[in-house]
């Protein structure tokens, strides 16, 4: 056999096989034992640690943009152009929609971050800060109160320029997130590149065929090695009783 | 002081009405098209163009009016969602996706917020 050979085999005897109803093209989905949806790892719903921080992220996030609302005050402008231009609002959408961004495609690839850390901070500052502070009812309210006052041009450009600008800001928010990513992500994939180069890891329960070791050395450690076989027990043939 | 913490509990409440529904929807909804923001926005807008409609008849006073568009319906919509599932959609490449659903995000809580004006303002 060559080495060519072996790690054929040994790239297909890493891959799943499944068999049986799992091989299906649709997998039959198993629904979940009724007690087991109240559980907080099988259910978000039942998490009561997720309703704490959305509601606090969503105070604190409710709370800044009140709080810039007051502190930047509608101009009451009478130009048609920029008569439903909130720059309050404005500004809580584009910072909301640039912090959303950042920390949704940070989470993403902050593998050495605990999976429930990620599950908490994307839950309450993503959900509850961002979402809170970020607002679509009060815009389309801001729309319909320029269109009251005929402003029907101010609809226009504040829509668009409001989407336009969220849009370019959460791009460069997710870019910057896997930016600030990037150099630990390809430590990381460097680190287990080499680890897998100097120990291959065969499924569990694979036995990946190795080079013939040589005669005179045992082939295994252990005189006495577990295996799937079946052993062979000597039966009585006529009455199938093991003796 | 009392007034501002006010207006921050009810946007804590939009916000966790907000996950309630989101993850409700996202339990039978297998689809790529985000849903479940789709919906918390247009019924945010129904609910919006009620209150301005509300507001504007004085029929509610001006607190109430806060406590509502600014506090609960506040944090129960959200834009920064809708634009960052646009901007995944497009990166995806899923443009069409991407400009129907901004398409639809412009437009319909638009209409949403008008049909609850004229809901709000029935009565006058």
């Amino acid at each position: 056999m060559t080495a060519e050979d072996t790690g054929d085999l040994r790239k297909e005897l890493m891959q799943p096989h499944p068999t049986g109803a799992a091989a299906a093209r649709k997998p039959p989905s198993v629904p979940l034992a009724p007690m087991k949806r109240m559980q907080a790892r099988f259910n978000p719903l039942a998490d009561g640690m997720i309703y704490l921080v959305v509601f606090l992220g969503g105070c604190v996030g409710t709370g800044l943009r009140y709080g810039l609302w007051l502190a930047l005050p509608y101009p009451g402008s009478d130009s048609p152009l920029w008569m439903a231009f909130h720059p309050a609002t404005f500004l809580a959408n584009m910072i909301a929609c640039f912090i959303f961004a950042l920390l949704t495609s940070y989470m993403s690839q902050a593998i050495w971050l605990r999976k429930r850390v990620r599950q908490l901070a994307s839950r309450g500052v993503g959900m509850g800060m961002c979402g809170g502070f970020s607002t679509l009812s009060a815009m389309m309210i801001e729309d319909i109160t320029a269109l009251h006052n005929s402003g029907y041009l101010s609809f226009i450009v504040y829509t668009v320029l409001s989407f336009i600008a969220g849009i370019i800001v959460a791009w460069f928010g997710s870019w910057l997130g896997l930016r600030l990513t990037a150099v630990r992500s390809a430590s990381l994939a460097v680190a287990d590149a080499l680890r897998n180069q100097e120990q291959p890891k065969p499924a569990i329960g694979v036995r990946v065929p190795t080079a013939a070791a040589p005669a005179d050395v045992m082939p295994y450690d252990d005189a006495n090695p577990q295996t799937d076989e079946i052993p062979v027990v000597h039966a009585d043939p006529l009455t199938g009783e093991v003796k | 002081m009392g007034e501002l913490l006010l207006v921050c509990m009810c946007g804590g409440l939009g916000a966790v009405a907000r996950f309630v529904l989101n993850t409700s929807i996202q339990r039978w909804w297998n689809r790529v098209f985000p849903l479940s923001t789709f919906v918390i926005n247009i019924t945010a807008a129904f609910f919006a163009g009620i209150a301005a409609a509300a507001y504007y008849y004085q029929t509610v006073g001006y607190f109430t009016y806060l406590l509502f568009v600014a506090g609960f319906l506040g944090g129960f919509s959200t834009f920064s969602t809708a634009i960052n599932e646009m901007v995944s959609l497009a990166k995806g490449k899923r443009i069409l996706m991407a400009s129907g659903y901004f398409a639809v995000t412009v437009i319909i809580p638009f209409l949403m917020v008008v049909l609850g004006w004229w809901v709000g303002a029935m009565g006058h």
